[in-house]
């Protein structure tokens, strides 16, 4: 390293030189790929908004019914089936009822439902997921064996869209793979399935009855079961009482807490036993959501017991607790205005205060008793006050 | 004595390149998970999330020091968030300024009686206060105790089973939350924490707290920032997120599963590094517990910050950075190549202490060494182009490729002007103000080693109005 002219016929630093040659090289290809990327993505963006304001007329009109099918096939059908997809699915996720009828009779006319069909045979994920879409959107009952083809789909995200787009063709067919294919899922696409499910209505009760009071119950996955209970709540499925009441004393936690929820929103009658059952569980959550159960089905013979949940290490059986007294009208009231005042726990004190001057208690408590307003001294609650920090569960 | 000098010199040179190197991965790594997951962003499937009634409820915890030029807007971008069920918690940490006067004709605060559990403790509660028009909002008012401190105090106020923690002065994207909080519904019982990308407000126009128009800072100090959050963030961090290495999620906008967070006992108090600090934590913790966890980086939930636009700010910032940075790294030394962490202890931790915490020390001395031995004569020119090779021009490549990133990802800059500028801040930022940085972390250190733990005083135009 004696002289800089001999350094640079050396092999190694003439290597070192090509190496900067490549990287300015390199340097120069990321600029290239920065403005080919903006300019691809202009070009479309522009291409995409030309042809999304050329359609909105046309469509427009014709889901209003201002234009004929054969009008408005005339002024779409020279733009790709694509854009006509992507502007038709926009429409038919926020409309219902005649339009999503004259939707349907439009992708007939396109010929949508073939190019949906030969979308879910490419052999690449993203198409196959804007064929599923499309057949979801427009397709009738006529795609659901293709769609039950796609819920085998190696892509996890094609398959949930499947299940999305049998859903919203209501295709009963459907139910049995689905219940199945929630049994294999994750936790999340279980939900998302869940989702699926709900939109069938009751025409999948029958199904998770089965599913639910059936034998198999115990070979089940406690989530799936829970899963299930709560899709039958929010379906409004009456008929499904006595299985749930069968398992608000499981011996698996997510099952008594899905089963407390669905009894709530179905309004299951339960016995006082049953409701006090659930107060005294050992597990908070079950805790919490029996005691909303007690207040909405109005029993006030557990108001001793919702007032000792008031006194609960968790924060969320003390607030349901609260409501549930509330919602037993006087006799519940009476009990959070006497723990409010005489508790000797600032924790129920403090909640039975919360929940007495909500705004929506504070209107029903004046209503009640109007020369009697709750005393102030339950608002013993200046921060250091309190009783020794005590762990949430 | 000749040989050991060249010695020295290739040990410098092969820092840089080792540094240089880990980044291309990174980089590498990044680009395909952006391009894989553009094709996977389907704006329905979070409609979807929407309308889920699994989609978990989330307390927004905003901390907030001397706030006032921020704050109503910030805590209206908040409150206009695209999500099923959340509630904001604005802890007024003892400022100085009228932020609670401006809170309180904001949204017409009156104080309500109430007590919470301290199940972590932090300094005492002068009152808490509801809105009259934004039910949603809470608004706790306490004695100055610091950032964690607030954050604590929120977490003990807070109803719901996560909570996001964000600075004052962030904007949130709308659609932001609803990302973030995907890895919770994908895995709620894995999932602790999950955090979302910072970008640069300067320079956006923002009304009412909502961003109108992305805009490129005019500012050159933001300019370069630009460039150096798209590539912390950009590459840095999905990079690190690929192979479940995230040690940080941002101060300014991430989301925490509140048990776990209380589990591991909040924020700590006495480090100026609080947010990366709780992550190595719970890290720390799960993975001591043999619990199965993760902890996710999603880079397509945004939010916008303020950066300063003054050197001495600018300066401060990165020195209280650097120093939480080392306090942490000592703090948890134990993970250092520690096989019972996992890819943490033997890949991101021992890749933080020495690119991260040393390696501005050693980037500045070697710059002066190699330079010094050039002009000694003891090293020749093609080894001083070598040298610049790696150290400049490799960083020119790193930062111009995040601004590829940014095009393929987020597209946010709409002129081709914009652009330009950003590739041209992307150059000179290796010429000058990186170098700059390096020697305010440098201070850091020192900062550290002399016991420092102040937040140093900063500065904000605010959003108020459009710009």
């Amino acid at each position: 390293m004696s002289t800089d002219a001999y350094l640079w016929e050396e092999p190694l630093y003439r290597l070192i030189l090509q190496i900067t040659t490549v990287q300015v090289v390199i340097l120069g290809l990321i600029v290239v790929g920065i403005v080919l990327v903006r300019a691809v993505r202009m070009r479309r963006e522009k291409k995409d908004q030309f042809v999304s304001k050329a359609l909105l007329q046309p469509l427009m009109s014709y889901l209003a019914g201002d234009a004929s099918l054969d009008d408005t096939h005339r002024a779409v059908r020279r733009y790709r089936r694509r854009n006509i997809c992507l502007e038709l699915e926009r429409y038919a996720t926020m409309l219902g009822g005649g339009a999503l009828a004259r939707i349907r009779a439009l992708y007939e006319r396109l010929d949508l439902r073939n190019y949906g069909i030969r979308l879910c045979y490419s052999s690449y994920w993203w198409r196959r997921l804007e064929g599923v879409r499309i057949l979801g959107a427009g397709g009738g009952h006529d795609v659901v064996d293709v769609l039950l083809e796609s819920l085998d789909d190696s892509h996890a995200i094609v398959r949930l869209a499947a299940a999305r787009s049998l859903g919203r063709i209501k295709a009963t067919k459907a139910i049995k793979p689905l219940l199945e294919m929630m049994a294999e899922a994750k936790q999340i696409s279980r939900r998302q399935l869940a989702q699926t499910l709900i939109a069938f209505g009751p025409a999948a009760h029958p199904a998770l009855r089965r599913m639910i009071s059936g034998g198999a119950l115990s070979d089940l996955d406690q989530r799936l079961v829970a899963t299930l209970i709560e899709v039958l709540a929010l379906t409004g499925d009456i008929d499904s009482a006595p299985a749930i009441r069968a398992v608000l004393d499981s011996d698996k936690l997510e099952i008594r807490i899905a089963a407390f929820k669905a009894v709530q929103l179905l309004h299951v009658p339960l016995t006082s036993e049953e409701i006090r059952q659930g107060l005294t569980d050992e597990q908070w959550p079950v805790k919490a959501q029996a005691a909303l159960a007690a207040g909405k089905l109005g029993d006030p013979s557990v108001i001793s017991q919702l007032g000792t949940c008031l006194t609960d290490r968790s924060w969320w059986v003390r607030h349901n607790a609260g409501q549930a007294l509330y919602m037993l009208g006087r006799q519940g009231i009476a009990e959070l205005e006497r723990i409010a005042q005489h508790s000797d726990d600032g924790f129920a004190r403090d909640m039975a205060f919360r929940t007495l001057t909500s705004d929506a208690t504070y209107q029903f408590q004046r209503e009640l008793n109007p020369d009697d307003p709750i005393k102030p001294r339950a608002t013993a609650t200046s921060f250091d006050q309190v009783t020794p920090p005590r762990s949430e569960p | 004595m000749e040989n050991i000098v060249i010695l020295v010199d290739w040990c410098f040179l092969m820092f840089f390149f080792c540094l240089n190197s880990s980044y291309s991965c990174l980089l590498f790594l990044s680009l395909i998970d952006i391009i894989l997951r553009n094709r996977r962003r389907i704006e329905a499937d979070l409609d979807y999330s929407l309308e889920n009634f699994y989609t978990m409820p989330v307390s927004i915890i905003a901390p907030a020091y001397n706030e006032e030029a921020t704050i109503e807007g910030s805590i209206k971008s908040l409150l206009s968030l695209r999500y099923p069920e959340f509630e904001v918690i604005v802890v007024n940490d003892g400022s100085k300024d009228d932020t609670i006067g401006v809170m309180k004709k904001a949204f017409q605060l009156y104080p309500i009686h109430t007590i919470f559990q301290k199940q972590v403790e932090t300094k005492e509660v002068r009152g808490i206060y509801r809105s009259r028009i934004e039910p949603r909002l809470t608004f706790v008012d306490k004695a100055n105790g610091g950032k964690a401190d607030a954050l604590n105090c929120g977490m003990n106020v807070a109803k719901y089973p996560l909570f996001c923690a964000i600075d004052a002065d962030t904007l949130i994207l709308p659609n932001a939350l609803l990302k973030v909080a995907i890895p919770f519904m994908e895995d709620p019982e894995k999932t602790v924490a999950s955090g979302g990308t910072i970008r640069v407000a300067n320079g956006c126009a923002i009304d009412s707290g909502e961003i109108k128009k992305i805009g490129f800072p005019k500012n050159p100090l933001a300019a370069f920032q630009v460039v150096e959050y798209l590539r912390a963030f950009l590459f840095g961090r999905i990079g690190w997120n690929l192979f479940g290495g995230t040690l940080i999620i941002s101060g300014a906008f991430g989301l925490f599963s509140r048990r776990t967070a209380l589990e591991v006992g909040g924020y700590a108090h006495d480090t100026v590094g609080e947010d990366m600090e709780l992550v190595v934590r719970m890290h720390r913790y799960l993975r001591e517990k043999k619990r199965p966890y993760r902890i996710v980086f999603v880079w397509d939930a945004a939010c916008y910050t303020e950066v300063p636009e003054d050197i001495g700010v600018l300066e401060r910032q990165r020195n209280r950075w650097h120093r939480g940075l080392i306090d942490v790294i000592f703090r948890h030394r134990r993970m250092m190549l520690n096989l019972r962490y996992g890819v943490i202890g033997l890949i991101a931790y021992p890749f933080f202490a020495i690119f991260e915490m040393l390696g501005p020390l050693v980037e500045i001395v070697g710059i002066i060494f190699v330079l010094m031995t050039y002009f000694l004569g003891l090293a020749d020119i093609t080894f001083l182009i070598l040298y610049l090779n790696v150290a400049v021009l490799f960083g020119i490549m790193l930062s111009i490729a995040a601004v590829l990133l940014e095009e393929l990802s987020f597209y946010a800059y709409p002129r081709w002007w914009d652009i330009l500028k950003m590739c041209l801040f992307a150059v000179v930022e290796n010429l000058g103000y990186r170098h700059l940085t390096l020697i305010w972390r440098i201070k850091g250190i020192f900062s550290y080693l002399s016991g420092s733990k102040q937040w140093g005083a900063m500065t904000r135009k605010g959003f108020g109005g459009p710009k």
